[in-house]
Order: C-alpha cells, then sequence, then structure tokens
C-alpha cells in the first residue's frame, strides 16, 4: 500500500533550498525566543523534519534537534546499519543512533542547553508521551513551537511548489491509467497503483467508493468488488515529502457531460480560496495542508469544527461533493494560489 | 471482506482480561506505523494521522481519530464502534477520561501515546502494553488462519516479484510491480523492503533507483496482510547465475532456518530458536554476524503488526505457545557475499510447528 521509492534528487533539492529552510527556521525562533527546537518524525508523521532536512523514516522513529546555530542532530531508532541509507536520503547533519530516542534527545539538549533556555517542540502535543516527559526532564522551559514552524514554512518556496506540481502530475496520470468501464474494482486500484509508483511516488494510497450513489465514502479495497455505473477513485500520492489527493469520478453514460459540469463548478469555488462560501454550497468539502508534522492536516470542511487560517498560495488538497442530476459527483485536487496544480480532467 | 465476528471476538478476549486486571479503561493507540494495539481494540486499520480506542469491560468502544479523511473509512470498515474525529486528540480524549470520574486506566503502548493525552489525563494512566501483548501473541484459530492466508498471499506474491526482479529493472520498478499485484489480487497492505548489490548491502531499506546488474544478490521481505493480520517471506535471489560462493553461502541460511524451525515447540522460548539458529553461524566461524552489528533479530512475532512480539533473540525468554504465528528468518551479513535473507512464517501447533511458507528454501536466480 505505501513505501515507494524514497530518495533525495539534490537536483530537485539542493543543499540551499535547505539552507534557507532551517534560515527560516531559526529566524521564526529567535522571533518566538526559542534556543532550540525538536521536531518529531515517524513515517505517518514526516513533514516538519523533511521540511527541514528531507529525512522521511520508512519505519521507526527520530528526532530532529535544531539548535540557534551549528549543525542539526538527529537521534534515530533506526539501527547504525541504515546509517548510509539516511545519509544519502538526508541533508547532512549530526547522526546519533539509540533504539530509544526519548532519553537520548533529552541527553543531547540537556549538554547543549543551559538553565533558562527555552526548548521548542513542534506539535508538543502530538508528540509521543515518552518524548514528551524525556523533554520535561531536561529542565529548560518547554513550549508549543507549533505556530513558529508554520511561520517559517508559510512562505513557501520554489522546490517545494514544484514538487508539488510533479506529486499533482503523478495523481492525474495514476487516475487517468483505469479502465473507465472497468467493472473489477481490484483492477481499478492495482493501475492506480502501479502508475503511482512506477512514476516514483515515495506514497501511494488508493480509495474507492464502488457505488458512489449508494455510499459515497472512499474506502481502502480489501477483496473482490464489483465497480457500478458511478464510481470514484482517489489517489493519495507523496513525492520527496509532498502529498496530495486527487479524486476522479466516473460516469458511465456521461451523455449530460455532469461530471464536466461539476468539475468546473469545483474550479470556481477553488478559485475563492481562501474564501470558503462556493465551497461550503457544495454537499460537503474539506481542505488539507501540510502546516506542520502531519502531511496532510484538515483546516477546514464541513465536518472541521475548527477551521485554520492558511496562507492564500499554500499547497491545499480540497476534496468536494455535489450532485447532479442527482448524480453524486466526488471530486479532488490539489491546489496552490487558487488553481489546480494539474487539471483533474480525464 | 473483513469479518465482523473477529473483531467482537478480539474485544471479548481483551475485555476478560480487563477485568482480571481490574482495569475500567483501556487506552490503545495506534498509527500507521505501529496499528496492531489500536485494530485489535477497535478493528481499525489506520493508514493517516493518530487513533485513540477507548475499551471498557462492558466491550463498548469509542475510536477518536485527528485524519478527517480517516473518519469514513472508519465508519464503513468498523462495526458497533463510535467513531469520533477530533482536531486536539491528546486533549479530548482526556477530556473523555475525566467525564467518566474516577477509574482506573491503562494505555496500550503508553510510550506512544500523544503527549497532551498524559499532560491532561484525570489521573495516572498505567502501562497496559503487557496485557494487550498477551492478547496480540497468542492467537485465536481465526487469527491464526488469516496469518495463514496471508504467508499463501506471501508465497504467491514473492513468483510475481522473482519474474519482476530482472537486470535492468530498477529497484522501485520491482516493488511497483509486486506491489500492483497485490491490490489486483485484493490485500490491502503489504510491508515490503528490498535491497539489492553484494558486499556493499548491510540491509534491506525502501527502494531505491538503484538498478539491479548482473551477480546482485536481490533481497526482500515481503509482509502482506489478510484483514489485517500480516505474514512475512524472506528470501534472495540472484540476478542471472549464483557463484559457487553465493550458493556455499546460502546453505548456511538454509541449515540455520532449518534448526530454528526445528526449535519451534511448545514451551521452549523464543531464545531457544533464535540460539538454535545462531549456532549454525558460529559453527562456520560467523558468530560475528549473528550480533547486533550486523542484523537485529532472527526472526519476530506477526500478526496485526509486521513486527510484532516475541522479538526472536537469544535474551527473549517468551514461552512459545500454540496459537504463536512468527518468522524465523536468519537474515543477515555475510562478508563474502553480502546481506542474505531466508524466512518462513511459522505458528506453534499442540505438537510442535506448522510451517506456513511454502516457496521452496533455495537461492533463486533470474534473468539476467
Amino acid at each position: 500500500m505505501r513505501r515507494g521509492l524514497i530518495e533525495w534528487s539534490k537536483i530537485e533539492l539542493p543543499e540551499t533550498v535547505f539552507d534557507t529552510r532551517i534560515a527560516a527556521m531559526r529566524s521564526a525562533m529567535a522571533a518566538s525566543n526559542i534556543d532550540s527546537l525538536v521536531a518529531y518524525t515517524n513515517f505517518t508523521r514526516p513533514s516538519a523534519v523533511s521540511w527541514l532536512c528531507s529525512f522521511i523514516p520508512y519505519w521507526s522513529e527520530c528526532a530532529l534537534v535544531v539548535p540557534k546555530s551549528g549543525p542539526l542532530s538527529m537521534v534515530s531508532a533506526v539501527s547504525p546499519r541504515g546509517k548510509p541509507w539516511i545519509q544519502s536520503t538526508t541533508y547532512s547533519q549530526n547522526l546519533l543512533f539509540s533504539p530509544k530516542i526519548a532519553p537520548e534527545t533529552a541527553r543531547v539538549l540537556k549538554e547543549a542547553l543551559p538553565s533558562g533556555a527555552t526548548l521548542g517542540v513542534v506539535e508538543l502535543d502530538q508528540i509521543p508521551a515518552a518524548l514528551g516527559l524525556a523533554l520535561k526532564s531536561v529542565g529548560v522551559k518547554l513550549v508549543d513551537a507549533t505556530e513558529t514552524f508554520v511561520t517559517a514554512r508559510a512562505g513557501g518556496d520554489a522546490a517545494g511548489s514544484a514538487l508539488a506540481k510533479i506529486a499533482a502530475g503523478f495523481a492525474h496520470d495514476a487516475l487517468a491509467a483505469f479502465d473507465a468501464n472497468a467493472t473489477d474494482a481490484t483492477a481499478v486500484v492495482a493501475a492506480v497503483d502501479l502508475t503511482a509508483r512506477r512514476l516514483g511516488a515515495e506514497e501511494s494510497y488508493v480509495a474507492i467508493s464502488v457505488n458512489a450513489r449508494k455510499d459515497r465514502r472512499l474506502l481502502r479495497l480489501e477483496g473482490p468488488a464489483t465497480l457500478a455505473d458511478e464510481f470514484a477513485v482517489r489517489a493519495t500520492v507523496a513525492y520527496k515529502g509532498t502529498w496530495v489527493r486527487m479524486v476522479r469520478t466516473v460516469v458511465r453514460n456521461d451523455t449530460h457531460g455532469i461530471v464536466a459540469k461539476a468539475t468546473a463548478q469545483f474550479a470556481v469555488a477553488v478559485a475563492e480560496l481562501p474564501k470558503l462560501d462556493k465551497l461550503k454550497a457544495m454537499d460537503s468539502f474539506l481542505i488539507e495542508t501540510a502546516r506542520a508534522a502531519q502531511p496532510l492536516e484538515a483546516v477546514a470542511g464541513s465536518a472541521v469544527p475548527r477551521a485554520q487560517t492558511f496562507a492564500p498560495g499554500a499547497l491545499v488538497t480540497v476534496q468536494a461533493a455535489t450532485a447532479i442530476d442527482g448524480v453524486p459527483i466526488l471530486l479532488g485536487a490539489p491546489v496552490m494560489a487558487g488553481a489546480f496544480l494539474v487539471e483533474p480532467k480525464f | 471482506m473483513k469479518s465482523t465476528t473477529l473483531g467482537a471476538e478480539r474485544r471479548t478476549k481483551l475485555a476478560a482480561a480487563m477485568t482480571a486486571n481490574n482495569l475500567e479503561v483501556l487506552i490503545a493507540y495506534g498509527n500507521a506505523w505501529q496499528g496492531d494495539y489500536l485494530m485489535y481494540v477497535s478493528d481499525f486499520p489506520i493508514l493517516e494521522g493518530h487513533g485513540i480506542a477507548l475499551l471498557t469491560p462492558d466491550g463498548k468502544c469509542r475510536l477518536y481519530l485527528d485524519s478527517a479523511s480517516e473518519i469514513d473509512r472508519a465508519t464503513a470498515e468498523t462495526a458497533g464502534i463510535e467513531v469520533r474525529f477530533s482536531q486536539q486528540i491528546g486533549r479530548d480524549v482526556a477530556a473523555d477520561l475525566k467525564a467518566r470520574g474516577k477509574v482506573r486506566m491503562a494505555a496500550a503502548p503508553l510510550g506512544f501515546v500523544p503527549f497532551a493525552l498524559i499532560e491532561n489525563a484525570p489521573g495516572t494512566i498505567e502501562d497496559g502494553t503487557p496485557i494487550v501483548d498477551l492478547c496480540l501473541m497468542h492467537k485465536t484459530p481465526a487469527e491464526v488462519e488469516r496469518v495463514r492466508k496471508a504467508a499463501q498471499t506471501a508465497d504467491e506474491a514473492y513468483v510475481i516479484f522473482r519474474q519482476a526482479a530482472q537486470a535492468g529493472r530498477k529497484q522501485f520498478e520491482v516493488v511497483a510491480e509486486t506491489e500492483s499485484w497485490l491490490r489486483a489480487h485484493g490485500v490491502a497492505d503489504n510491508f515490503m523492503l528490498i535491497g539489492s548489490g553484494g558486499t556493499d548491502i548491510y540491509s534491506v531499506t525502501p527502494p531505491s533507483n538503484r538498478k539491479l546488474t548482473k551477480g546482485d544478490n536481490v533481497i526482500t521481505e515481503l509482509t502482506p496482510s489478510i484483514e489485517g493480520y500480516y505474514a512475512q517471506i524472506c528470501r534472495t535471489l540472484v540476478v542471472g547465475k549464483a557463484s559457487d560462493a553465493q550458493k556455499r553461502a546460502y546453505d548456511i541460511y538454509i541449515e540455520a532456518l532449518e534448526a530454528g524451525i526445528a526449535a519451534v515447540v511448545p514451551g521452549a522460548r523464543a531464545a531457544d530458536v533464535a540460539r538454535a539458529e545462531n549456532d549454525v553461524f558460529r559453527k562456520y566461524d560467523m558468530g560475528e554476524y549473528v550480533t547486533s552489528a550486523y542484523t537485529r533479530v532472527r526472526g519476530h512475532g506477526l500478526g496485526l503488526f509486521a513486527d510484532s512480539k516475541p522479538h526472536i533473540l537469544e535474551d527473549v525468554q517468551v514461552e512459545l505457545r500454540p496459537g504463536m504465528t512468527f518468522v524465523v528468518h536468519p537474515n543477515t551479513y555475510n562478508p563474502n557475499v553480502g546481506y542474505m535473507m531466508l524466512g518462513d512464517s511459522v505458528t506453534v501447533t499442540d505438537t510442535g510447528v506448522e510451517v506456513f511458507t511454502k516457496t521452496p528454501r533455495v537461492l533463486f536466480e533470474s534473468a539476467a
């Protein structure tokens, strides 16, 4: 289901990109009076660390320490035998290995930080309890640095935008790869997965509504299923730390072009972002983005009670559902500055 | 399709364990990396974000998720579970616990629950990991059957892998072919790592851009799941004709695997299996290569996680009992030819061992 090609391309992500990002992080830390910052990563919450140094653990967990100056340190629970792999996929830093990252990270910080220092933690609430308790034991002021990280990342950069466009292209091509007349749902899912992975997707996760008229929920397929005349497929694809989703609805015998009509409505709605009025007029919607560690965090939506702000030019993935002539249409695409990165047309 | 009775059976078993331990609430945490505790309690194979399930001894279960996209899937893929979306999952679960008044509670795995839950909980949260671990390790016949089916799928998928692993192909393309075959056969998840090369390869990793070339060892662990239950096959193939050195080296792994499997009997310890495997390497003066410098474990549990307890190591004294399922794999580095892998999925029976994996224990060769 997951874990495709993981590599660090110095062409797409030159070291200067990380130098600039780390400088932005340190600027934001200084503005928040943070002396040192910790970001936690495992492969389900990789976004903060991968933004800072490209690293994505395929297994296990790591904690990245960003001091005010000097090299970054990463404490990894991956076996030391994984060092060459980590070095080949990660922007240079001081690598430390320990099966228990919490006490080792605390040790590193105790040695580095004077009493009275302030330690910021990205998503302090969300990190594993063992790490949180160990950081508490360092004996310095512990603060949540999520918004500090969000501020540092908010401007985006050209390298990130380029990766987003590539990921969007993968998702589009994957969804274009299946036969719209297919009746076997597993064949459709397999075609999407194969295409995304062959293109070089780092993660590929396909969800499907095999009968959109009966049940709009997009589910992971296990076992055989037959496709109805209206079905929808969602590809969630990651490329070098950038995650996007795209949705394709198939309506067989779409003589009135209702999928195209719905897609046009969707385009108008996303063009208004960050205004949500037109999305709110649809049956449901969801906007996700990588604010901190979660690669696709819900920031607004019909089922999201606490909306969060996102920059007008930020990469977001928008999903929506509507119905035309009684036929449900599920829509979804990555969007930047009010425009699709790749048109969700098939 | 996933069985709904299996989940109910799991919760009944766990509820009995909670009652025996005077626990009033069990907090099960999971994410896509370590999802077995959550899956055991809630039936939900989480893919994105955090999940926390609260189980009471009457079998009632409430599932909190912090990924909005997972909510639909959770409502569809679970039965009799209350599903809630939460943007502050640690704090919301802590509030839920507060509302229950003074209760004795435990979390599994305690160290992984979000920090905010520990910080805001209404009292001490005990470590419930050992209680759930026992349930995870000692499987019912229905659970063992899922692992058996997953092992059969692993055998079939390895045939596809062998066909795909040809000279000139890149590692990630080989994995793509294998994963796609699994999707086409309705398999929802697979944990898979790969390595290719010679003495420069010390472990398996996610697939890279590296091309397979003539003479490479191509190593993989392929771990598909059926209804959430994983089984694993580990094998090595050579691109083109295997050299005498590769064949001689692999014979040691075959002997070690056979020795390890022979040690699997009820009442034996995990350590006995590891020792049996390692003694074979020591016999050939390769004792250095069964240390942690070159290898992690000599096998591990299989079930709702691809790398469960017990770990097969010489210092793990877990007793083997009927219904336990694990992979025996004497994988390690060989200084002459590089890292080699060989492993079979097995279960402990009343009288000994049943080997699920049917793929021959040979050093395969693929088209150069």
